[in-house]
């Protein structure tokens, strides 16, 4: 089995015309928040910035069609799968805050935002790890679903709250942060679809 | 010097061998439990006394599903410890068929193609060429002739074919007599006690 063929196959199959329409609308709204926001108001700006981009990271990965029949009739690992569908939720979180640095480049935004230790790249690991918690909630219903999609929008948040209370090394925090939970969250994923029996 | 020797109680050119394979959900057997062997281009049909249960035994039979108790081996390889490579010799054909466009159609031969790493231009042909001998055959309806199509063309040694309609094992064994065939399907008693019991409820 050549593993890289079958994971781009699958992040083809779920790249369809729907999904490219919400990562457009995604990076519009971005680019929409970088461009309007206060001069001033750096907080109120990462604020908003970090709920949109959790919402949209969150929003996308529950939309991850995890459960299609095909999937598990053919010749795939969990992990395999888990990568396939990580890239793919990963891809449409990061499509707002691409869009909201662009926003912010073309307003001429200060260093806290776009420098070395600026916040977009907080905002960029908020999302990503927004996206891998998220995964595990596609398997499954009600209200572990629910639980699930509650528990990546706060792992989202939690990691980008060093650099939103202006901790010094904040962004690195955040950094830091998005690996360890990025991690545990592409594993468990994995995991879960190895042992998914789907039925019905 | 004597050598000991693994024991072999089953033949050695089985494609599938099930023994006493039962899923069970929640204490319940979602399918009547099942035994079985099957040599390559061998046929089996698999009744069970609900659709629940003839999906879950065609997925098991798959190595889709996991057996709860008892064991699956497509080939040599184990359905829970290898279901990758169990699956590669698999191809498993839904009860719904095959619904998409033509060129839906088209697109997921190149998407098996790459899953099951095969020539593009290879499963595209022998995809096109059976589902050509289906469709003139007439025997089954042609979104199933399709999902039929692109379960053979990856060049499988058994197929699973969940809910099948009449006509379609036979077509399949004429057209891949080498290719092995579980087949799933409500127990017909099944079906007389359920048309029976709506006829004595009807006003």
């Amino acid at each position: 089995m050549n593993g890289t063929r079958a994971t781009l196959a699958i992040v083809r199959r779920e790249m369809d015309a729907p999904w490219l329409g919400r990562l457009g609308a995604a990076a519009f709204a971005g680019l929409g928040l970088g461009l309007l926001s206060s001069p001033g108001g750096a907080l109120e700006n990462h604020l908003l910035a970090a709920t949109a981009a959790l919402w949209f990271a969150v929003g996308g990965a529950l939309r991850v069609d995890v459960r299609d029949g095909m999937y598990f009739a053919a010749p795939l690992y969990g992990r395999q799968l888990a990568r396939a569908h990580a890239l793919v939720a990963l891809a449409g979180a990061f499509a707002l805050p691409a869009g909201a640095v662009l926003g912010w480049a073309a307003r001429g935004a200060p260093g806290n935002e776009l420098g070395p230790g600026g916040f977009a790249w907080a905002l960029f690991c908020a999302a990503a790890v927004a996206a891998l918690v998220a995964l595990s909630a596609t398997p499954r219903g009600g209200g572990a679903r629910t639980g699930y999609a509650l528990l990546a929008t706060g792992a989202g948040a939690l990691t980008a709250l060093p650099a939103l209370a202006g901790w010094h090394d904040g962004t690195a925090a955040s950094a830091c942060t998005a690996l360890v939970i990025g991690f545990f969250g592409l594993r468990a994923f994995g995991e879960t679809l190895a042992r998914f029996d789907p039925i019905g | 010097m004597l050598r000991a020797q693994r024991p072999r109680p089953y033949a050695e050119s089985a494609v599938l061998r099930v023994v006493g394979a039962r899923f069970v959900r929640d204490g319940r057997d979602l399918a009547a439990p099942f035994s079985l062997e099957l040599g390559a281009g061998q046929r089996a049909r698999l009744e069970q006394p609900d659709a629940c249960g003839a999906m879950v035994a065609a997925r098991l039979a798959a190595a889709i599903v996991k057996p709860t108790f008892g064991a699956v081996t497509v080939g040599d390889f184990d359905s829970r410890l290898q279901p990758a490579q169990a699956k590669r010799l698999v191809g498993f054909v839904p009860h719904c068929g095959f619904s998409g466009s033509e060129r839906e159609f088209a697109r997921e031969i190149g998407f098996r193609a790459d899953v099951w790493n095969v020539e593009r231009a290879a499963m595209q042909r022998d995809a096109t060429e059976i589902l050509r001998a289906l469709r003139h055959a007439g025997s089954c309806p042609d979104g199933y002739a399709r999902a039929l199509a692109l379960a053979l063309a990856p060049g499988v040694a058994l197929a699973v074919l969940e809910l099948a309609p009449e006509g379609a094992v036979d077509a399949l064994a004429a057209l891949r007599p080498e290719v092995a065939v579980v087949a799933t399907a409500v127990a017909a008693d099944r079906f007389a006690a359920v048309a029976g019991a709506l006829a004595e409820s009807a006003p």
